[in-house]
């Protein structure tokens, strides 16, 4: 039993091992470009293994550690993503920190004990290992925000990531409590029969709804959606852009796929109550993303403020309640990491010649089609892809959201997501008519390393190309977009 | 023949043009030159290819031709359908006839970015072909709403001064009525379980889910046709936009909105057309004669050729909407004949102002003197415009004033005054470019070049003002069709 349960973590197991091992070396071995760059390796090379033991030694529709976690083609399915996500970044991070002079091991130990974390919470079925992973990966996301420790901006957006991040955890907590006075049981599935039972015998629902309520806003908090957006940009802004990056990507889609898992299974009894909340919370971040966006001038600000758009936008996709809408999230979470992964691999090869600072306002990138005329169309690509324009792959992304939408007869609800998609095409122009339009104002330096041009032409390529495998993507994502039901 | 799938091909081998020249893509003349080139082939190619397939056209057949059918995404039952009937082969040879001549005038005039310039004309070239081509709701709306992405950079990159502005409420204005046509396709889509658009026409829509449906589609054709009153992009994008980027916006784009109320809007909710067609009357008659004052009061040169398109696109929609024969086939009609005028209009426009480097028409004068070439090719197309007779602007819209005539008296009769406006207004334009003294140093008259693309234009204009049955035998049947 416990041979099987250690195969079935063994993805888990390898990048804990790792870490570990990584944070050793860093101690017992001099800092030097040569153990930095062994470092490098091996936390690539333990992603990938562990990306590898998902497809061969994991099993899905298996519990394991006495029903603490489960292993169904839904989580695998996110772990696959969240996996390929931070080999992503760990590959657009190294030359960056280098750069930067701030490359430590730590920072490849916290990258990879987060992706842990994230990992665990993506395959909870108990309100226990669900906080464990839930802490695990923002403790190590507090410290990567304050990584770059000469900066002041970016220790204020530790310090505000993490008070705030500790608040919500705290009320995170303080919900689940509830939930566990009230159904007496830890386990997503008892949860769920209890609040059966007590749905049949018509109780007092006070308590649990307010139980359920401070567990949304702590897990809204986690995705940075309205009400629960402030800390998102400054902290996006604070953070080195690689982290920015991981930000945006990678803890979204684990705090998401952990969502929908909660209110599908848990909750699944109690549809009309998140019902509503996820409306109201979904027409609000859409509106105040795509409109705060408009006046930002910092590119890791703007990308913080779409983002909550675009968590807006995903939020239709699990409000609905169907299959499609989980199947559309999938496809839409695919579409944006590898377009925001893309995105933030070019704004990183992008630096001022004079000063040698890395570019963050978008003004400084006018004109850059003169000077790197490949950076530039790949920034016009994604960005239209993005902002959802046919035939690139975002379109589908939205298409699908919005199908998903009016399947359920949401008319007014995809009415907003249309209306606040026209204003979002509005910032992304802006950034392409900086690059496209606008002369230059300074001197813009382009270096691409091999590995980020090849991560730039793959996504582009997956942008312009989607259109026509999208059906085979789809026909992957059909048996992942079911939940186990026990 | 039918065994080669001809219109994929068509569709796409702009496109594989497009790519091969982002990828010989470097900053050197010997590569401009180059790439010009391989544009220019690839665009004559592409029209070489719709000759042939208007050659094994069967204009005797009113069914969908060349029909390709691929399923693209299985789970959804959306296929890649596409076929050609005759009114869509007339717009797929305007479309297939323009391209080449936009890369030739802007052979020598564009110097930055070369290559993103033919590749952006190309890709216009691969959707427009799409959108006239394609059979299934979701593949047009991806080549419709394609067709936004290069148009926006045309505009923006190698416009004028105040292009950014243009560009942007060119793209928002579009992409506004798009997102609510997708809307509606959807909802559609939910209804009958398809987006076949032959199998579209089997089903009986609910009126009240009519109404909305075909709401959400006017939105987006009105605003590409445009129609008063949401016009208010197309003189500012025309404005700014380079002579090309002009001739191919008021030659095929804007037809794009006419074609799609013709092939979608009548078709698929002919009760609701029946019920908006009073208010489409309205906005039409104003499209007419309020535009045509508006055109009368400007003094820039291209925004008064951009009023008049708005004023003659008026006469399209009068003509779709009357759902007779006249009034239909006069309004295909008046789509190609516009396409070729107003593209030729643009032409001359933007060769004035490069030449004297002035948009003002008070500015101009005298021409008759220094141009005689010019001024005689002008001379004709202006009086395209004002639909002299024998010329093809008479044909189309004398068809569809007969047409409006049919319906109601007093629509012919406002909207005839729509044609007299339409000679105030050009004779005005060309009294101050050709008349007159004029203050300009010595220019030179045309070269051969012009001279041989002037022509051309000059030879469909009078050739289809005096033969229009050519035309007409090609999408009569597939107009008669929509008759009910």
């Amino acid at each position: 039993m416990l041979l099987n349960d250690i195969k079935l973590f063994s993805s888990e197991i390898i990048l804990i091992i790792c870490s570990v091992f990584i944070l050793m070396y860093g101690i017992f071995f001099k800092d030097n470009s040569q153990s930095i760059k062994n470092i490098f390796y091996i936390s690539v090379l333990s992603l990938i293994l562990s990306f590898y033991s998902i497809i061969y030694f994991v099993n899905p529709e298996m519990s394991f550690f006495n029903n603490l976690l489960i292993n169904d083609t839904f989580t695998l399915f996110f772990k696959k993503i969240v996996l390929i996500g931070t080999i992503v970044i760990v590959l657009i991070s190294y030359n960056y920190l280098i750069d930067l002079e701030i490359i430590k091991p730590e920072f490849f130990f916290l990258i990879l004990l987060s992706t842990v974390g994230i990992l665990i919470l993506i395959s909870s079925r108990n309100i226990l290992s669900m906080y464990l992973g839930l802490e695990l990966q923002s403790i190590c996301l507090y410290i990567l925000a304050a990584y770059k420790t000469n900066d002041i901006k970016s220790s204020e957006s530790g310090i505000k990531y993490f008070i705030i991040g500790a608040l919500s955890s705290g009320i995170l907590l303080y919900g689940l409590s509830i939930i566990y006075g009230f159904t007496n049981a830890t386990d997503f599935y008892e949860i769920s029969e209890s609040i059966k039972l007590s749905l049949q015998n018509d109780e007092n629902f006070l308590i649990l709804n307010i139980g359920f309520v401070l567990i949304l806003s702590g897990l809204f908090f986690k995705i940075a959606v309205v009400p629960f957006h402030m800390w998102a940009p400054d902290v996006y802004e604070g953070s080195p852009t690689s982290i920015t990056a991981f930000f945006t990507t990678i803890p979204k889609i684990g705090a998401l796929a952990f969502l929908i898992k909660f209110l599908n299974i848990p909750f699944e009894n109690y549809y009309s109550a998140w019902f509503q909340i996820l409306y109201v919370v979904s027409i609000f971040s859409m509106i105040y993303g795509s409109i705060v966006a408009i006046n930002q001038s910092n590119i890791k600000r703007l990308l913080a403020y779409s983002s909550i758009n675009h968590m807006g936008f995903l939020l239709i996709g699990i409000l609905v309640g169907t299959q499609t809408g989980i199947k559309s999230i999938q496809l839409y979470l695919v579409i944006y990491m590898i377009s925001v992964l893309g995105l933030f691999t070019c704004v990183l090869s992008l630096k001022n010649k004079s000063n040698e600072l890395y570019l963050e306002n978008i003004g400084d990138f006018s004109g850059l089609i003169k000077k790197n005329s490949f950076v530039a169309f790949s920034f016009a690509v994604l960005l239209f892809s993005i902002a959802g324009l046919p035939p690139l792959a975002g379109f589908f992304g939205k298409l699908y959201i919005l199908i998903s939408a009016i399947e359920s007869k949401l008319y007014i609800l995809s009415i907003v997501a249309i209306l606040t998609s026209i204003v979002s095409a509005f910032y992304y122009l802006r950034i392409i008519k900086i690059i496209f339009f606008d002369e230059p104002v300074n001197d813009i330096s382009v270096n691409t390393s091999i590995v980020s041009k090849l991560i730039i032409i793959i996504s582009i390529i997956f942008s312009i190309t989607l259109i026509l495998f999208v059906s085979d993507i789809l026909e992957l994502i059909n048996s992942t977009s079911i939940l186990t039901n026990l | 023949m039918t065994n080669i799938p001809v219109l994929s091909l068509l569709i796409f081998f702009p496109l594989i043009g497009a790519l091969v020249i982002l990828f010989v893509n470097k900053n050197d003349q010997f590569y401009d030159n180059k790439v010009k080139e391989i544009g220019l082939w690839t665009s004559l190619i592409v029209f070489f290819l719709s000759l042939i397939v208007l050659y094994s056209f069967n204009s005797t057949d009113s069914q969908f031709q060349f029909i390709e059918s691929y399923k693209l995404i299985d789970d959804l039952n959306i296929y890649y359908y596409l076929g050609i009937d005759g009114i869509s082969l007339s717009f797929i040879l305007l479309t297939t006839f323009l391209i080449p001549i936009c890369i030739i005038i802007s052979w020598n005039k564009i110097k930055k970015n070369v290559s993103y310039f033919v590749a952006s004309f190309l890709l216009i070239e691969c959707f427009l072909i799409g959108v006239f081509s394609s059979l299934d709701l979701f593949i047009f709306y991806i080549f419709f709403e394609g067709s936004l992405i290069p148009l926006f950079l045309i505009i923006g990159i190698w416009g004028g001064s105040n292009r950014v502005y243009a560009s942007y409420k060119f793209f928002l204005f579009t992409i506004f009525g798009s997102l609510i046509m997708l809307l509606g396709i959807l909802t559609l889509y939910f209804y009958t379980g398809t987006s076949n658009f032959t199998q579209l026409l089997k089903f009986d829509i609910p009126f009240i889910l009519q109404v909305w449906l075909f709401l959400s589609f006017f939105a987006s054709f009105a605003i590409k046709i445009p129609m008063w009153p949401f016009h208010t992009w197309l003189p500012d994008a025309h404005v700014e936009a380079p002579t090309a980027g002009s001739v191919i916006l008021a030659g095929v784009l804007l037809k794009l909105g006419g074609y799609g109320l013709i092939r979608y809007s009548i078709p698929l909710f002919p009760l609701a057309t029946d019920f908006f067609a009073p208010t489409i009357y309205i906005l039409s008659l104003i499209s007419i004669i309020y535009i045509s004052l508006v055109a009368l009061a400007q003094k820039n040169i291209k925004k008064l050729i951009a009023y008049s398109s708005v004023a003659h696109m008026g006469f399209v929609t009068i003509g779709i909407f009357s759902r007779n024969l006249e009034g239909l086939h006069g309004s295909v009609f008046q789509m190609i004949s516009h396409g070729l005028i107003s593209a030729a209009l643009f032409l001359s426009a933007g060769l004035l102002i490069d030449k004297f480097n002035t948009k003002n028409i008070n500015n101009f004068g005298g021409l008759f003197k220094q141009m005689p070439v010019f001024s005689i090719f002008f001379m004709i197309y202006c009086l395209g415009a004002i639909s002299f007779p024998g010329t093809t602007g008479f044909i189309s819209e004398f068809l569809v004033l007969i047409g409006a005539f049919k319906i109601n008296f007093l629509i012919a009769f406002i909207a005839s005054f729509g044609i007299i406006l339409s000679a105030c207004y050009i004779l005005h334009l060309f009294k101050n470019v050709c008349f007159g003294t004029n203050n300009f140093k010595q220019v030179s008259d045309l070269n051969t070049r012009e001279i041989i693309i002037f022509f051309i234009f000059i030879f469909f204009i009078i050739f289809l003002g005096i033969y229009p049955n050519s035309l007409i035998t090609l999408y009569e049947l597939s107009a008669n069709k929509l008759i009910v």
